[in-house]
């Protein structure tokens, strides 16, 4: 029987060699310096290296590759060896030594269907059609090692799953089974972007220490499957989707459990439903998008002066977004978002309200060899905000060099606020090979 | 052992067959004379056959192609040409007086020689130079007669500096090579004219020059190629014979084997040939083959019927020689038969789709030579046999015991085998089939005559450096007409020569063009004293043509015109010179003169042609293209059907042909895999494959059935029965020719390397294929369901599909010309259903720092609206960044944009109002892009300014200024002025103005061409004034299918990528 499947398994590798043509592949390398200007020290001196390759292994088949090295010579962002217990087995990077990590970004094969398509394997599923606020792109946990000022591309950590993607009649039918379940990288005590403010401490005042923190995960393959549907078609010129998602939070819950006499802070999951609206439509110079989101009896954190405990409360999202292109060439996004967890109790470890704007202004000069952008993401419930102000330059085809200053204000316990002395500027050259 | 007693006419045959084998052996000596006579009657027929080895024997006679180029050699009296180059070494000129001379002595004596046409030698010592000199015309040699100073020499470089016309074409540009061109009087003479010059260039008086010399050309090519095969085939084809003959030496070890398969080899082949010749048909080039194929069929009838009989032989070696003859030949005369018609049915299939004379030539009489072989076997063998009475064979004395040799057990076991672990052969067959698929997918159609010398070879050297050096070796003639005398004499139709000319110059490879206007345009500047340059100028009314042309008859030689003009002044010769000779880099060039002679040349009364040894091989290796795989695909359905028919059987039919399915991918991946390209003399190997490669599979697919028959359907038992005897045959018969045209690699040839190696390749193949899927095939098949089996088995083998390619053809009709008539013109020109294009983009900036970028545009028409999807392939920093846009016909409808950037993962909806923006870094807008240079007819008031004349073209002029000024910020213009041309109604230049009327862009639209009957910018530039910015959109790889998927233009198409139907 091992000699079959020898053979077998021999076969499919001759079969796969041959057939399997690489069709594309590209290795973007980049070198990035971050200076803390408001702590005057060096904050990252970072190589990062993204292969990824395409092949090709039958017609309408195909294999996508990509990976991601770190090595962080400053090591500031995630002193240490990177904090990855949230990661699910199969998903986890490796650690570089104490300043690098090595990830599998996407590792799927892409199977043509008549109307669609079919993935396996491990990838990013992004459903939701507003930018950097995630009401309806969800499949995906990101990583907060730079807070939320990486790429999205660059912070959404992909996922073992299969995705399918189809067309029935008029209207596009996707589906995902996620069995990985990974949660948010969360920054360590010390990180540079390490989450100070209560809402992400379970409570805690800033500077109140921290107990030992565990994490705990303990469903089954099955309990921890994720699975959505997510159903789109037009009315008219109106963009509209409608999706329904259960899996388990990204965003781990707390409990504090005594463990020999000591307490520790233990995090674990609880499953999620959600069920999503999202619509876009262009309207003269403006494109306007909408979504909202709702999770019925969705778990929260309630934390008194004795307990932290949970809660199972309803919670509603709608946010909105418009692009103009305005005029002396300027592309203007603005977005509002407002999130309420409904008869929240007084001791709601989140607020029962958010309300966050985000705008973005850019302008492309010199036939888009140079573009800036100023961004501007502010939290109306206590007016803390970031800005960050940037410019890429195209030197020549395959390189690029980026200058970049990000600044935050508010208070420690605020959204933004709590970074307020961890102005950056950073400095980066990418070549793609 | 009673049959010994029996009188020798005695009948001890019992079935049908053996009483008419019996019969025919009544009279051995007879029947053998008779097949003798036969043979040496229709192989008399070789004293008298007529070789074809020319380019234009591959185009049916009647094609327009070939009968325009049959008007121009007689009216023009061209002919295949020699080139012979001599080249500094040190950048040292040609014009110095010892150069000169060398280089008149050289012109003379080749002139002089018997295979050279003295009146058509071209060089810087035949032609003369056109001045002017105070309102007289003087028409010089450039090398006068006697012995040349440097001041003579300085002056004939000026005349020649002002005579475009001979730069690139006699003198390279920088006059550090000279040339002088032959035309030959037999092309069949080249080698000997060939080694003749070299000859004369030995003998020249070149030391102290530092030149060398290089002879080639299309004529020294085209006849020193065949001369070479010949020369070359005719060495190696007896070791070739030699070595078939030793293999069956070695499979019966008797001397006394051999004159019989000997006579049916030459039986079959001379017989073919000679009927051929007979026939009157040409001995055409790829006729090399016939023989092998002949030779191939013959051995393998010859080699089963010896085996049968020393089979026999070795059981009763006392048993009289006619009863074992007349019992072997009952027993090999339905598989001989069935592998007979098979492949009669294989080449009959070729025959009749190809429409190549050589291709269907060699298919009928390959058909007729396996027929032959079939008679010969069948009627002279066993009466040869008779005859000589061989000897029991040592190879077969196991027989003796009822056992099978050592060989034939093997190969048994090898039977067995695939039969016991049929699954797991089949997997394996079928992985390595995906292997080959992968390699014949890499086949690529192409043709060069050089390509078949070596590299390094001194004709291939001088081939490739004459077309570096000079304008080129290859030759596209077109031939200019008039309907009536004198028709040429009118200065607007030489104006339109002129056009002409300048588009050819723009297409690819193409390096000179060379027509009468050149003189007339000489004459006019010399007459005129207008400045030299290489502007071709024209008087202004007719009878100056008609004088100039006098003129220079008077003042020049006569003759030095009649290659460019008729002496009616009817017909004229624009003789096109590329630098390349190879199909696939020439064909967009034909494909787009032949649509600009068509939409923009051709008007009653005045027309032009193609011709040329480059037309010709763009039109037969077109034919090629087409007919190739279809003429396969055919052949195997018939041998399919031949086999089915036979066996009465689908699934005996479908096991017959699935070995030599197998054989013919692995030629085809050979072919991919080594870099050898389809051509017609490769294109033969898969009828050679076909031919020999189904025998194998006949033979043993016959056998095994009968012994299924006798073991009840036990495969095993059928495989250890059958197997041994017919199985060693077929391994001899393959060794044999296996390793016989292997010894073709040993060529000094390249064409003759490939042959000898893919035939044995495919040989070896057909053998092992036939040998291992055969018996495992039957396995599966008596483990499955039969109907099952022969529904799985026709699946198979009509998944064969056929692709076809339809040409639509655009006309254009004259309409009363008004703005908005020119701009709905241009809005309705047709687009096609689909298209597909890659998009070259240079970017180049006001310091003239380059990008550049590689796009996929994909366009769809649907009713309502055009789609358009752009995806960039390259540099890697935007690649897979993909735009969309659903552009409605409908004017109230907004359209809609996307805009897809992998490292989001989500389609962006874009305003429709952006489509005024410039497209990621270019100076086209959205809209520009879109739009294929149509003008909305929503968008614009249009107002018609006249016509005006760019390149010689006279185009309409028409101008637009948008409806509002909201439509004027969308778009980005405030009003535009295009020159359109009404012959395909594509503008050939837009000038922009922004919103405020100031100067913006232009756009230049410097190549068109029809692709599968569409009108195609293939070159696009805008050129952005406020910036100092300009963008050339470059398209290749342009086609116009029925349609694509209409899902990879939805928003939800761009996030799933394309699908490789697209991406091919």
């Amino acid at each position: 029987m091992k000699l079959r499947l020898f053979i077998a398994s021999g076969l499919l590798a001759v079969n796969t060699a041959a057939a399997a043509e690489l069709t594309s592949w590209q290795l973007p390398t980049e070198l990035s310096y971050g200076y803390g200007t408001e702590a005057g020290k060096s904050v990252q001196g970072e190589l990062e290296l993204a292969p990824s390759a395409s092949f090709s292994l039958a017609p309408g088949a195909r294999l996508e590759l990509s990976a991601r090295a770190r090595l962080d010579e400053v090591d500031r962002l995630e002193p240490g060896k990177a904090p990855l217990d949230t990661y699910s087995n199969l998903s986890r990077p490796a650690n570089l030594g104490e300043a690098g990590t090595l990830a599998l970004r996407d590792a799927y094969i892409e199977v043509e269907l008549d109307n669609g398509i079919a993935r396996f394997g491990k990838q990013q599923i992004v459903w939701g059609r507003l930018d950097g606020l995630k009401v309806l792109d969800v499949l995906n946990p990101q990583s907060f090692q730079e807070f939320i000022l990486e790429d999205a591309n660059h912070a959404r950590i992909g996922l073992w799953s299969a995705y399918f993607d189809t067309t029935v009649d008029d209207w596009r039918v996707e589906l995902a089974l996620i069995p990985d379940a990974t949660g948010h990288e969360i920054p360590d005590e010390g990180a540079w972007f390490q989450l100070t403010a209560p809402r992400f401490r379970y409570g805690a005042d800033p500077g109140q220490p921290a107990p030992r923190i565990t994490t705990v995960r303990d469903q089954s393959l099955i309990e921890g499957t994720a699975a959505g549907l997510q159903v789109s078609g037009f009315f008219g010129s109106v963009g509209v989707s409608a999706m329904a998602y259960s899996g388990m939070e990204h965003e781990p819950l707390g409990r504090i459990e005594i463990e020999n006499n000591a307490p520790v802070l233990e995090r674990y999951y609880e499953r999620r439903n959600m069920l999503g609206l999202s619509a876009d439509m262009a309207i003269g110079s403006v494109a306007l998008r909408a979504e909202g989101a709702w999770h019925p009896s969705r778990t929260f954190n309630t934390r008194s002066a004795t307990s932290l405990d949970s809660v199972d409360l309803d919670q509603g999202t709608l946010a909105l977004g418009a692009d103009i292109f305005a005029p002396m060439d300027l592309f203007i996004n603005l977005q509002l978002l407002f999130d309420n967890v409904r008869n929240a109790p007084g001791d709601l470890v989140r607020p029962a309200q958010d309300r966050i704007a985000t705008a973005v202004v850019r302008r492309s000069f010199s036939y888009d060899t140079i573009e800036t952008e100023l961004r501007w993401n502010s939290s109306l419930n206590t007016g803390d905000r970031m800005m960050s102000a940037a410019a890429t330059y195209e030197y020549r085809t395959d390189t690029e060099f980026e200058l970049k200053f990000e600044t935050f204000h508010g208070t420690e316990r605020g959204l933004f606020g709590q970074f307020e002395d961890r102005d950056r500027l950073l400095l980066g050259v990418k070549q793609y090979f | 052992m009673k049959n010994h007693l029996r009188p020798t006419d005695a009948l001890p045959a019992r079935t049908k067959t053996e009483r008419f084998f019996w019969n025919i052996t009544r009279h051995p000596l007879i029947v053998v004379l008779i097949s003798f006579a036969l043979l040496l009657g229709t192989a008399a027929g070789l004293m008298d056959l007529v070789k074809d080895t020319s380019v234009k024997a591959f185009i049916p006679s009647d094609h327009p192609s070939l009968l325009t180029d049959q008007d121009i050699t007689r009216t023009f009296g061209l002919t295949d040409t020699v080139a012979v180059a001599m080249v500094s070494h040190d950048g040292s000129t040609v014009f110095q007086g010892d150069v000169l001379e060398q280089l008149a002595l050289l012109s003379d004596r080749i002139a002089d020689l018997d295979n050279v046409r003295d009146d058509r030698v071209s060089s810087l010592a035949t032609k003369s130079s056109i001045r002017g000199d105070d309102g007289a015309v003087l028409v010089d040699e450039y090398i006068p007669y006697g012995s040349l100073s440097e001041a003579d020499a300085r002056d004939a470089q000026e005349r020649w500096q002002n005579m475009p016309q001979h730069q690139g074409t006699l003198v390279n540009t920088d006059a550090t090579a000279a040339i002088v061109m032959a035309e030959m009087l037999d092309i069949d003479q080249a080698g000997a004219t060939y080694n003749a010059i070299q000859g004369i260039i030995a003998d020249l008086d070149t030391k102290g020059l530092n030149f060398e010399f290089h002879v080639a050309g299309p004529g020294a090519v085209s006849g020193l190629m065949s001369a070479y095969i010949d020369k070359d085939a005719r060495k190696m084809q007896p070791f070739v014979f030699v070595l078939v003959v030793s293999f069956i030496f070695l499979a019966f070890r008797r001397f006394g084997a051999l004159p019989g398969p000997v006579f049916v080899v030459l039986g079959a082949t001379g017989g073919a040939m000679g009927l051929m010749a007979w026939l009157n048909v040409p001995y055409y080039a790829i006729t090399n083959a016939l023989p092998v194929i002949i030779i191939a069929i013959a051995v393998a009838d010859a080699i089963h019927i010896l085996s049968a009989y020393y089979q026999r032989r070795a059981r009763q070696p006392e048993a009289p020689t006619r009863e074992l003859v007349v019992a072997a030949m009952a027993d090999m005369l339905r598989p001989i038969t069935l592998t007979t018609l098979t492949t009669i049915a294989g080449f009959i299939g070729i025959a009749a789709v190809s429409i190549m004379p050589p291709i269907t030539a060699f298919a009928w009489f390959a058909a007729l030579g396996v027929f032959l072989a079939w008679l010969f076997s069948i009627f002279a063998l066993p009466n040869l046999l008779v005859l000589m009475k061989p000897k029991a064979s040592s190879a077969f004395d196991n027989w003796k015991e009822n056992r099978p040799s050592g060989t034939g057990r093997f190969l048994a076991h090898c039977g067995s085998f695939a039969a016991s672990n049929s699954k797991t052969v089949l997997g394996i067959f079928l992985v390595l089939a995906i292997i080959a698929v992968n390699g014949a997918l890499k086949v690529t159609v192409d043709r060069s005559q050089v390509d078949n010398f070596k590299p390094d070879a001194d004709i291939r050297v001088a081939d490739e450096m004459i077309n570096n050096t000079f304008a080129g070796t290859a030759f596209l003639n077109i031939m200019v007409e008039a309907d009536q005398a004198d028709g040429l004499i009118d200065v607007e139709r030489m104006q339109k020569i002129i056009d002409l000319q300048t588009f050819v110059e723009r297409q690819p490879h193409v390096q000179k063009t060379v027509a009468i206007t050149d003189y007339i345009s000489q004459l006019h500047k010399a007459i005129e004293e207008l400045p030299a340059g290489e502007k071709r100028l024209l008087p202004d009314s007719n009878d100056a043509i008609a004088q100039y042309l006098l003129i220079y008859e008077i003042s020049g030689d006569p003759t030095e015109l009649e290659e460019d003009i008729d002496t009616l002044y009817q017909k004229g010769l624009v003789r096109v010179i590329l630098n390349d000779p190879h199909f696939s880099e020439n064909r967009q060039a034909v494909e787009a003169i032949q649509g600009y002679i068509d939409q923009q040349f051709n008007e009653p009364g005045f027309t032009a042609k193609l011709g040329g040894d480059v037309n010709l091989t763009y039109h037969w290796m077109k034919s090629l293209q087409e007919s190739h795989l279809t003429g396969v695909a055919v052949s195997l359905l018939l041998v399919l059907a031949a086999a089915t028919f036979m066996f009465r059987s689908l699934a005996s039919g479908f096991v017959s042909i699935v070995p030599v399915c197998f054989a013919l991918l692995v030629l085809y991946a050979c072919m991919g895999y080594s870099g050898v390209y389809l051509e017609p003399a490769t294109s033969m190997f898969a009828a050679i494959a076909l031919g020999v490669g189904v025998d194998f599979a006949i033979h043993l697919v016959d056998k095994l059935k009968e012994a299924l028959r006798m073991h009840n359907g036990d495969v095993i038992a059928a495989v250890d029965h059958a197997l041994p005897p017919v199985a060693r045959a077929c391994f001899f018969n393959s060794a044999a020719l296996g390793l016989g045209f292997a010894v073709l690699t040993l060529s000094e040839l390249p064409t003759l390397q490939r042959f000898g190696g893919l035939i044995a390749v495919a040989t070896f193949t057909s053998f092992l294929a036939a040998l291992l899927l055969v018996p495992a095939l039957f396995a599966v098949a008596s483990s499955a369901r039969r109907g099952v089996f022969a529904a799985a088995a026709t699946t198979a083998v009509l998944a064969i599909v056929i692709g076809f390619f339809a040409y639509p053809n655009n006309a254009s009709a004259e309409e009363t010309l008004d703005g908005n008539t020119i701009a709905q013109n241009v809005a309705d020109r047709k687009e096609g259903a689909a298209a597909r294009r890659i998009l070259d983009i240079t970017l180049t900036d006001r310091n003239d720092k380059v990008r550049e970028r590689q796009a996929l545009v994909l366009k769809l028409n649907e009713d309502d609206a055009r789609l358009t999807r752009i995806s960039y392939l390259e540099p890697r920093s935007v690649e897979g960044v993909s735009f969309l846009s659903h552009d409605f016909h409908e004017a109230a409808s907004d359209d809609d944009r996307w805009l897809y950037v992998p490292a989001t993962r989500r389609a962006r909806r874009l305003p429709a109002s952006a489509r005024g923006d410039y497209f990621l870094g270019t100076d086209f807008t959205y809209e520009d892009i879109q739009s294929e240079l149509k003008f909305d007819m929503d968008d614009y008031n249009f107002s018609y300014e006249g016509t005006e004349t760019l390149d010689g073209r006279k185009l309409q002029v028409i101008t637009g200024s948008p409806k509002s000024d909201d439509i004027a910020r969308q778009l980005g213009y405030g009003a535009f002025r295009a020159l359109v041309d009404t012959s395909t109604w594509m503008p050939a230049k837009v000038d922009f103005q922004d919103p405020d009327l100031e100067p913006l862009k232009t756009i230049d639209v410097h190549q068109v061409e029809t692709i599968d009957g569409i009108v195609t910018a293939i070159r696009i530039e805008a050129t952005n004034h406020q910036t100092g910015h300009s963008t050339v959109f470059a398209l290749r790889d342009v086609s116009h299918p029925d349609t694509l998927p209409g899902s990879i233009f939805q928003p939800s198409g761009l996030t799933r990528g394309l699908p490789s139907s697209v991406l091919k």
